[in-house]
């Protein structure tokens, strides 16, 4: 037993020898006890800290300083140190990790534990932008993983936006500058209330404690409308020579249209494709509508280069997007911008979040608040669509995003609907709001004729017309899958209420200019309605289900909910077989809610079966705590569309 | 290298050759594989790609409109040049600062690299075309596969070969088609041999299908020498040599032996014997390749020389493990050696496929009462004494200095591979179901179970699991979960909960419709689509028991009960269902499926239309409603 202890002891001692030492500040940080947490906690931020320092040409050192604490086996892949950068214009410096396991035992990770890859989103054939990164293996659960980095970088604008939060709860975020003499800092707070910073000298400090967990939910606001972050902006003196001041949307704006507005020129070749384009075209309308229509085919590529120097938000020259046939959102919207010029019509380049309508804040003048450019077109009185805006600087305006195929001229993507939006257009720019749609314009009618045997087969047609972002939605899908994967997901709809359904007809007709996308399907469903001891005879005459289900959630809610408007309008009629007669029929449902309605009715005519269903809902965020309100609509409108119908034999 | 002539008919072809639903066609893709050796002997390969391409639709402009070409660091990219076509024979060219090269990722001193590029000016109806050579130092082309279906129709994929020729150099190139009519190579000018195959249609995934290495085309290129041995002389040879490598590893001395005799003190049987070795394995031997060790782990192991090594220390690799089961197999008194087997999962194999290149997987053979059986003592997964899915139903090579041998791993039969599902419940007048569940998982869905939470904390196994019962049940809570520890191989899965449905039956005026196969409700039919390509395969045999207990609401009363009745489909399964209708108002429901009996886990495409007719069939007995119906003076009273 005694030679046992020496044995233990001396492994031990080996242990501690082979094992690395950590910096003072992550032993101490590693020590450190948790409060209590939700089961669902993952990881926890311990210290999330970036102290930068500017000099007066704007050129930025920040010393960075992270420690995650790993609480459960999922949260190991927290257990990460990731720095992007932009090639050619930062340095990184003194990247260095450390993982202390539970025991104490450290390892230290420094450059031949690091990775350098390339940021690159899967649509874009380039990007600068790259990220150095150190992942501990499998950390240990109740490991501290730490690291600490030094960034050099110029931003393109004097500006930042710290997020003091991802999901995981956080003891402690702070964000630090120090200025040069003369220059100040404006913070805007986002999703919490406002804090001041603490001032020392030309150092200027936020900073958060005890942030709770940001709980991941079905038709949840995105992190970024939840999470705490921080916008700043540094004003040099005037006068300065260096730094660039943008310190409001016109300034944005101006600054902009520097980079844009020498892009979009034709040359000849590209002048002479709009004169053919148009030729046909009556009214400006249709102009817009023609080259809207070619530059939405333009194939979508995006090559990010030159970054350092505004390439991100610089447009590629027109003329060679259209020699090339290829671009980027910016390009695509730039090459409209010179189409239209040459057409004679006016338009401006816009900024706007893709993806998330709350994203832009109109609060912080900042371009880093945008991801996408669409366009903004002049238009006169004569033209009215839902996507026309009176701006009072600049006239009535028609937005259009060029990128998005499925989208016709008139119409704008559900995500893009609502959201504010800076237009460039020089001194006169600023930031907007966009029009939404009402829920009336995108608008699903179905219409069902069926007729249903004795043995329970329904032979059934169905039309489909699709308004708007409805026909936006299934031409995306359409133009994405092959004729036959189309046809797999349109059985497996069906079969979503009707067994064993055998499709006989699918044809779809695009109405692209009039916004407008349909299906004509022919379907037959041998044991649709299911036939009880010879006698009985139920059935669902609702017959399909909506493409848009509702996730009903049982647990406390703990965030808003984000409803998308919806405008579904069913018809059905189902001849019966004439040996059955009706036994037993739902009632009619009607019921409403703040955010919509919903109405149902049932009728017989003439040995048919007559049902209607209206479903409406608005573009609405509602509250954690009504969420028992939206669940319970829903669950309503889920069970008045499963109510069965039952014959019963003469 | 010129670019070829362009057809009239293709600048103008306005449909596709071979798929007439593609998007595009590739009108051909030539690939040349040419082996040869620097002045200094040093071997490269130089591979050279030049395709041309028809695009039709908007969809191929989007989708072969842009490309990618990775390669790694002893890799060099050279003569890449590409144009775009237009089909008045128009040409707008590459130009080279349009194409972009980049580190896609860089660490421990490795690279891989990408150039991009986006054809110019490619709308419907043009040809795009591009080349470009790779040159890979220091390899040859041994074991390459070349692949045959891509994910785009090719009108002619032609192959170029050449062996790399070297007086000095014994072996030869030789090739080994899949799934695929390969002309056989014919020599040409320089050395090289071509082969071409017409008419190949771009590869789809589907469900239920045999691994994709089985089902789309490929060839595999490889030097060997030039041996004229039969399969089993083959193989005799390998199973020599590869029992030569390993012997010296396995150290049975005393330590090991009085270790054994330590673990298997208490067993009752040979068969238990092994079964307590295996465990002893699985739970006090780290694998290093695993999740589980910690970085303290890593830092203080050390390479193991011998099984001796491997059980004082602890930690190893996963053939460390295996040594060491061996090592204490033989200890014990049994005869054991390394099995290699081919991997059923990938592809299938047949012994005229001479390489051990496609036995990738490798498990202890043991011999029990005359015969050999195979253990897996690193699988964390499947219960000691059973081997992966993908190993079973397939032949083993016993590996021995004298007679090596090839055993059968047979498939396991339906039964060992059950999900055995339990509920008692009671249902209320308005429709809400509620009551206890457990449910039992055996063999290769416990394995599955096992594999997927064992990296998985507690809360969020229980959390998958509401998730799980969700997707199903929308709305369901489910609460008082208890789930196995996914660590103990020794006892089947098992999951247990209390669940709530609000909604379950559906309330008419006087009837209640309540589907009694609680487990199947809401579930999709297994098959929706209604055409087929491929051949129908399962990875296993197995079978699911469900047995539901319902309550039913005072105030009703079955009305007509009817079963749906069970369905047989020899020799490949079938399917059962009992109800009944208990004095005391429970409604019992008993299920069973059962499929692959027999080992029948692959069919042919033909019979893709039976089967989905029997799935659907399935599905709609499973959907089956019963009707409860108001008691006559209940309705009244409600009224």
């Amino acid at each position: 037993m005694r030679k046992l202890i020496y044995l233990g002891l001396f492994a031990a001692a080996a242990s501690l020898q082979a094992a690395d030492t950590a910096p003072d500040w992550v032993r101490e940080i590693s020590g450190r006890s948790l409060p209590v947490y939700p089961a669902e906690v993952r990881s926890v931020t311990l210290l999330d800290e970036a102290r930068a320092s500017i000099d007066v040409t704007g050129r930025t050192i920040t010393q960075f300083r992270q420690a995650v604490r790993v609480t459960k086996l999922e949260g190991r892949r927290d257990a990460m140190a990731s720095i992007p950068y932009l090639k050619g214009n930062s340095k990184i410096r003194d990247f260095r990790a450390w993982l202390v396991e539970p025991n104490g035992f450290v390892k230290a990770y420094g450059k031949d534990n690091t990775v350098d890859a390339a940021m690159q989103a899967s649509f874009e054939l380039y990007d600068e932008l790259r990220v150095r990164f150190i992942e501990a293996r499998n950390p240990e659960v109740g490991s501290t993983f730490a690291w600490s980095a030094e960034l050099e970088e110029t931003p393109i604008v004097p500006q930042v936006n710290w997020s003091f939060q991802g999901r995981a709860p956080v003891l402690l975020s702070r964000y630090a500058v120090t200025l040069p003499s003369g220059w100040t800092a404006k913070g805007t707070m986002f999703n919490h209330a406002a804090i001041a910073p603490h001032v020392e000298g030309s150092t200027f400090t936020w900073e958060l404690r005890d942030l709770p967990l940001i709980k991941k939910e079905p038709d949840s606001p995105s992190l970024h409308s939840l999470a705490p972050h921080l916008g700043v902006i540094f004003t040099p003196p005037d006068g300065s020579p260096n730094a660039r001041n943008l310190g409001t949307w016109r300034d944005v704006s101006a600054w902009m249209s520097t980079l844009t507005d020498p892009q979009a020129e034709a040359n000849e070749p590209l002048t002479a494709k709009v004169k053919e384009l148009i030729a046909p075209a009556k009214t400006d309308y249709e102009r817009l509508q023609a080259i809207g229509h070619y530059v939405q085919n333009i194939k979508y590529v995006a090559i990010e280069i030159n970054l350092a120097r505004g390439g991100g938000f610089q447009p590629h020259l027109a003329s060679d997007v259209f020699a090339k046939q290829y671009g980027d959102c910016k390009d695509k919207a730039n090459l409209m911008r010179a189409m239209l010029k040459v057409a004679g019509i006016d338009s401006y380049l816009v900024n706007i979040f893709s993806g998330d309508r709350d994203h832009v804040r109109p609060e912080w003048a900042s371009p880093y608040q945008f991801n996408h450019a669409i366009i903004a077109v002049k238009v006169g009185n004569e033209i009215s669509t839902p996507s026309v805006l009176p701006d009072p600087s600049i006239g009535r305006l028609l937005f259009f995003d060029p990128t998005d195929e499925s989208t016709p001229v008139g119409d704008l993507p559900d995500d893009e609907q609502g959201s504010f939006a800076l237009i460039v257009a020089g001194e006169r720019g600023g930031i907007v709001q966009v029009p939404s749609a009402p829920p009336e314009t995108n608008r699903s009618d179905i219409t069902i004729t069926a007729v249903l045997s004795d043995t329970g087969e329904l032979d059934a047609t169905l039309t489909e017309r699709n308004r708007g972002q409805r026909a936006a939605d299934i031409r995306r899908i359409y133009s994405h899958e092959q004729q036959a994967d189309f046809q797999k997901q349109m059985e497996s709809w069906l079969t979503g209420t009707a067994k064993e359904v055998n499709l006989t007809q699918l044809e779809t007709k695009d109405a692209f200019e009039k916004e407008q996308f349909g299906l004509d399907i022919a379907f037959k469903a041998p044991s649709y309605a299911q036939i009880m001891q010879q006698r009985l005879l139920v059935f669902r005459p609702s017959i399909v289900q909506r493409w848009n289900g509702f996730v009903v959630q049982t647990d406390p809610r703990t965030t808003p909910v984000a409803l998308d408007a919806e405008c579904y309008h069913k018809q059905v009629r189902v001849k019966l077989p004439s040996s059955f007669k009706v036994d037993e029929m739902p009632d009619a449902a009607s019921f409403t809610a703040p955010f919509g309605k919903y109405s149902s009715t049932y009728k017989l005519e003439a040995g048919d079966l007559l049902f209607t269903e209206e479903l409406d809902i608005s573009a609405a965020t509602i509250p954690a705590e009504r969420y028992p309100e939206v669940k319970t609509f829903f669950e309503h409108v889920a069970g008045a569309e499963q109510a069965p119908l039952v014959l019963i034999k003469n | 290298m010129d670019w070829k002539p362009i057809s009239p008919e293709d600048l103008a072809l306005k449909t596709p050759r071979v798929d007439p639903a593609a998007d595009a066609e590739a009108l051909f893709w030539d690939v040349t594989v040419a082996d040869a050796a620097t002045n200094n002997q040093y071997p490269y390969t130089l591979y050279t790609h030049y395709l041309r391409i028809k695009i039709f639709t908007d969809r191929g402009v989007k989708e072969f409109g842009t490309v990618d070409i990775d390669y790694s660091r002893k890799t060099h990219i050279s003569d890449l040049a590409a144009r775009t076509i237009e089909p008045d024979g128009s040409i707008q060219e590459l130009a080279k600062d349009a194409v972009f090269d980049r580190v896609v990722v860089k660490a421990g001193g490795r690279k891989i690299h990408a150039r991009s590029f986006a054809m110019p000016g490619v709308k419907p109806g043009a040809i795009i075309e591009y080349r470009w050579r790779e040159n890979h130092d220091d390899e040859l082309a041994n074991y390459v596969r070349l692949p045959g279906q891509r994910d785009i129709p090719i009108e002619h994929l032609i192959y170029h070969l050449k062996p790399l020729n070297n007086p000095y150099f014994p072996y030869r190139m030789r090739y080994q088609p899949f799934n695929i009519d390969l002309p056989p190579f014919q020599a040409e000018r320089g050395g090289y041999f071509t082969s071409t195959v017409n008419n190949i249609s771009a590869y789809r995934e589907e469900p239920d299908s045999p691994p994709a290495d089985q089902v789309r085309s490929w060839v595999l290129i490889y030097y060997e020498l030039d041996k004229k041995e039969t399969p089993e002389k083959f193989w005799k040879s390998e199973g020599k040599r590869l029992y030569g490598v390993y012997k010296p590893l396995i150290k049975v001395n005393g330590d090991v032996k009085a270790l054994a005799a330590q673990i298997t003190a208490a067993a009752k049987s040979p068969e238990h014997q092994l079964r307590l070795i295996d465990i002893y394995c699985q739970k006090n031997i780290k694998d290093l390749s695993g999740n589980s060790v910690t970085e303290a782990d890593r830092q203080a192991a050390k390479e193991n020389h011998n099984t001796a090594d491997t059980l004082k220390r602890g930690i190893g690799t996963p053939m460390d493990i295996q040594l060491a089961f061996a090592a204490l197999a033989m200890a014990s008194g049994f005869e054991a050696r390394v099995a290699y087997l081919p991997d059923r999962g990938s592809m299938f194999f047949a012994k005229t496929l001479m390489s051990t290149y496609y036995l990738s997987a490798s498990d202890i053979a043991v011999k029990v009462n005359g015969r050999w059986r195979l253990y897996d003592a690193v699988s964390r997964y499947i219960e000691p004494g059973r081997t992966r899915w993908q190993e079973e139903g397939v032949d083993a090579l016993i590996t021995d200095d004298k007679n090596p041998e090839w055993v059968s791993n047979p498939l396991t039969a339906p039964l060992s591979s059950q999900h055995q599902r339990t509920a008692r419940l009671r249902l209320n007048e308005e429709g809400t179901l509620e009551g206890d569940v457990t449910e039992l998982l055996t063999g290769h869905p416990a394995e599955t179970w096992r594999w997927q939470n064992t990296d998985r904390s507690v809360p969020d196994r229980e959390e998958q699991l509401r998730t799980d019962v969700k997707n199903r049940l929308p709305g369901a809570e489910v609460t008082q979960i208890k789930l196995s520890d996914p660590t103990d191989l020794m006892q089947p899965v098992s999951l247990a909960y209390h669940v709530k449905v609000q909604g379950y039956a559906t309330r008419t005026g006087k009837r209640l419709f309540v589907t009694p196969a609680f487990f199947e409700f809401n579930e999709a039919a297994r098959y929706s689509s209604g055409d087929r390509r491929y051949d129908i395969y399962w990875d296993y045999p197995w079978s699911e028991i469900e047995d539901v207990n319902i309550q039913t609401p005072n105030g009703f009363d079955l009305d007509h009960a009817d079963a749906p009745g069970g369905l047989t489909f020899d020799p490949v399964g079938s399917y059962t269902v009992k109800m009944l209708k208990t004095s005391d108002n429970h409604l019992l429901y008993h299920r069973e499926l059962i499929v692959g009996k027999g080992g029948n886990i692959l069919l042919p495409r033909t019979s893709y239309p039976s089967l989905k007719k029997l799935f659907d069939g399935i599905h709609d007995r499973d959907s089956h409603l019963m009707t409860l119906k108001m008691q006559t003076a209940t309705v009244a009273g409600a009224k």
